[in-house]
């Protein structure tokens, strides 16, 4: 069964078409064991890979102008190390000129985690975010590198 | 994306326990605001405007 409902899919495929402008990349970072669970093999030390690999793929064909890369850590870690990317699942999420934001999400993207995903990929596609203006003005004055990191759960 | 300064991540707390556990996270949403060694921390989802005044305490000297 697929990860992403038929009626959602076309709901996506509506939806980037509509908001998607320049084309951007979601790079997923996964370490997959192929032998997982076979005999002599330790389980998945990434349970959740797979399944972000899969939703990966499903999204790749949403729109010509999502760019799906992965990644397995356990075959190539060039990309990771340029992304600096040390765990997994990860989802890179890079502008259409190809530059990295900083813009990271860490696990599989569940429930309604997902559409924080996807309203990631709309912003980063248009090159601009939804925040009010004297927000950004806020952002602008800002001299220091600052990190933000938001734990949350599926729901 | 509106600062260079500025790097942002969405953790799927269940995910990476060892992770969450230091950051102390109990409840979701909890937000760590990191400068050098300096950290700012508050749980709930806060309006935007309060977001970014927690970012600018995170900056303070």
């Amino acid at each position: 069964m697929p990860l992403i409902q038929e009626k959602d899919r076309e709901y996506l495929q509506k939806l980037f078409a509509d908001e998607l402008k320049g084309d951007v990349r979601m790079i997923l970072f996964t370490r997959l064991n192929e032998n997982a669970g076979a005999d002599g093999e330790p389980a998945d030390d990434c349970p959740y890979c797979q399944a972000a690999a899969d939703l990966s793929k499903e999204m790749e064909g949403l729109s010509d102008k999502l760019k799906v890369e992965v990644h397995d850590l356990n075959k190539d870690g060039t990309e990771a190390t340029k992304y600096g990317v040390d765990k997994v699942p990860t989802f890179v999420i890079v502008d259409p000129k190809g530059d990295d934001h900083g813009v990271r999400f860490f696990g599989l993207p569940a429930g309604m985690e997902f559409s924080v995903l996807i309203a990631d990929l709309m912003d980063m596609s248009k090159e601009q975010t939804r925040l009010a203006q004297p927000t950004k003005d806020s952002l602008k004055e800002i001299d220091k590198d600052v990190n933000i990191e938001v734990f949350v759960t599926p729901t | 994306m509106e600062s260079e300064k500025v790097k942002s991540s969405v953790v799927e707390a269940s995910e990476f326990p060892e992770w969450s556990q230091e950051n102390d996270v109990y409840a979701v949403p909890k937000v760590v605001i990191r400068h050098g060694d300096k950290k700012v921390e508050f749980e709930g989802a806060y309006p935007e405007k309060m977001f970014i005044q927690q970012v600018m305490k995170a900056l303070e000297a």
